[in-house]
């Protein structure tokens, strides 16, 4: 157990140093030519760019520049834009509940609808049906996220006014307000992932149900709904978790697109308009907030699976 | 007993029952995918109108006989414009497919192959491109390479290497035992022959598949990182673009979105019908990556 814990949390800071890297070195990649003329205008002194390098520390090579930004994040400090002299921890801490909120409303949708529709398909694999419930699941999964949000946003600002109301407003001001605008986003996030869910889901249970002790479960007269929902779902259910895992990174893109639609004050749209702004700092510190979200979203799914499947241990 | 026997036993034996429903789907998705290699070939030379010449209608007006699928604000024939797009939206998908599968496939027989340090390091390497959100990294690359339709591509192509490289070395490892392989070796064959004549050939089944099922998400992804403003150059249309620019219209002008999701759909639906029937076709186990 042990063992297995300390793995996958290597891995996991591995992953996130690697990352860290490459999100810095991007970052640095935003701002075409010196860093320090572009900030100081096109008009300032020599003496005035000089000030500003070594302000920034961009007089030091560019790894010394990495390791003191990777240092500073480490210790939560994530750096002031240049730009806007904010810091950018205050930026994020504003931004992270939008995000946190629409993603996990996004994949209790997913799974809400993907595992029943899964376990369905399971049951009545092979036959004639099977297609039936596949077709219109493939259809849907070919609705991306900018169609799907688009269509709901129509179709609630002129049927369903009272459902959705395009102004956030915090949880902490007003609970039902706040639900009010992220129930429509976060089914635009989680009816497209619900697919991938329910299609996982069958697979799964489709090599579960034709194991042995099914068989046996059935001919000892266990009612049916026993073994599908507390036998076979319980067994099938490792390859799905390790799935949700893999979607917080598909949630990560959604949510781009999604706070983009229904212009919602969150993480994907906050990186998107530093990129626009060219705001290199505040960029890299978004970026490696989400990224490191997104990698303990997945170590936490890891964590869960041996409490799912012990087997998953002897591996 | 009987209520045993009775029970829908899946998978395998009862595939062959399937293979009328996919045939027609596949002639559907083939002849869906044809009609869009058409346009993208043709686009240009059979729109009505040039579609990134400004004016040729009135702004904003709805369907009409002159103009099918209506104008955009800038008095632009969206017919056009959305025949136009297929190629964008076809060559993404086909850069990005290839770029992954050439380097994804090349990564993965090398790791199966030559085993040791080399499968160590390579396959590490696999895994960390794997555990990055793939948005974020698409970003970022654009970001540093600048925004545009082989760029975009080219990102999209590189989130997609892990999955190539994970099968091809799982193909390639499986295969690694078979006797033709040491047969191959006591010859004296080197090993770039060995890996060109006798594993590519033998693992390209998976590999096809896996083809398939990410034509359609790196069109899925090519079209919403347009939509984000990072694909095509202004002027020139695409479906994620287009989209986008319609937002601000979305509640007075709703066909202006309608058109462009419809194609862009309908092509990604066509991919996707592909994949799953290339995956029941060739797939003995038909269940690895469900869709992903």
């Amino acid at each position: 157990m042990l063992l297995y814990l300390s793995r996958k949390l290597a891995g996991a800071l591995a992953v996130l140093l690697l990352l860290s890297a490459l999100i810095f070195f991007a970052g640095r990649g935003l701002v075409p030519g010196n860093l320090a003329t572009v900030l100081a205008g096109p008009k300032a002194s020599p003496e005035t760019i000089k000030a500003i390098e070594r302000d920034l520390g961009l007089d030091q090579p560019i790894y010394q520049q990495y390791l003191d930004w990777l240092s500073g994040v480490l210790r939560g400090d994530l750096g002031t834009s240049p730009f806007s002299g904010q810091p950018n921890l205050d930026v994020i801490a504003q931004q992270v509940p939008v995000s946190l909120e629409l993603s996990l409303m996004g994949l209790f949708f997913a799974v809400l609808i993907g595992i029943p529709i899964g376990v369905i398909a399971a049951n009545r694999a092979g036959s004639g049906t099977d297609w039936g419930i596949r077709l219109p699941l493939l259809i849907v999964f070919a609705f991306p996220a900018f169609v799907s949000g688009s269509a709901a946003l129509y179709l609630a600002t002129h049927y369903l006014t009272n459902l959705y109301s395009p102004s956030y407003i915090p949880f902490s001001d007003s609970a039902m307000a706040n639900l009010q605008t992220m129930l429509l986003p976060a089914l635009a996030v989680g009816i497209p992932t619900a697919p991938l869910v329910s299609q996982m889901t069958r697979s799964s249970m489709i090599e579960v149900l034709s194991q042995p002790y099914i068989a046996t479960a059935r001919t000892n007269g266990i009612a049916e709904w026993r073994i599908t929902y507390l036998y076979a779902l319980r067994a099938a259910l490792p390859p799905v978790l390790t799935l949700i895992g893999f979607i917080f990174g598909l949630l990560v893109g959604g949510l781009f697109i999604v706070e983009q639609i229904f212009s919602l004050p969150g993480l994907g749209r906050g990186v998107l308009s530093s990129i626009s702004n060219r705001d290199f700092s505040q960029v890299t510190a978004q970026a490696i907030v989400m990224a490191g979200a997104f990698i303990l979203g997945n170590l936490l799914v890891d964590l869960a699976l041996p409490f799912v499947d012990r087997r998953i241990l002897r591996k | 007993m009987s209520t045993v026997t009775r029970r829908r036993r899946p998978s395998r034996d009862v595939r062959p029952r399937r293979r009328p429903v996919q045939g027609v789907v596949a002639k559907i998705a083939i002849f869906l995918i044809l009609f869009y290699a058409v346009l993208a070939v043709l686009g240009p030379h059979i729109t009505p109108f040039p579609p990134d010449q400004v004016g040729v209608g009135p702004r904003l007006s709805p369907p009409s006989a002159d103009h099918w699928f209506g104008t955009d604000a800038l008095g632009r024939d969206q017919l056009s414009r959305v025949v136009a797009a297929a190629q964008p939206a076809l060559l993404s998908a086909v850069y990005a497919v290839t770029f992954a599968l050439v380097i994804g496939t090349v990564i993965g027989i090398a790791a199966g192959f030559l085993g040791g340090l080399w499968d160590g390091t390579l396959s590490r390497v696999v895994d960390l491109l794997f555990a990055i959100p793939e948005y974020l990294l698409a970003i970022l690359v654009i970001t540093v390479m600048g925004s545009g339709l082989v760029n975009a591509s080219l990102a999209i192509g590189l989130v997609c290497i892990p999955r190539f490289a994970r099968i091809a070395r799982a193909s390639t490892i499986a295969i690694m035992e078979r006797n033709y392989i040491d047969a191959a070796r006591l010859c004296g064959r080197g090993r770039i022959w060995i890996m060109r004549r006798h594993i590519l050939p033998n693992i390209a089944s998976p590999l096809v598949i896996m083809t398939a099922i990410n034509l359609s998400t790196a069109e899925g992804a090519y079209a919403a990182l347009s939509f984000l403003g990072f694909g095509v150059r202004p002027p020139a249309a695409d479906y994620g673009s287009m989209i986008s620019s319609s937002q601000q219209y979305l509640l007075t002008d709703p066909w202006l979105v309608v058109f462009p999701s419809i194609a862009f759909v309908v092509l990604v639906l066509a991919f996707n019908l592909l994949g799953d029937v290339m995956r029941d076709r060739l797939d003995p186990r038909s269940r690895t990556s469900a869709g992903a």
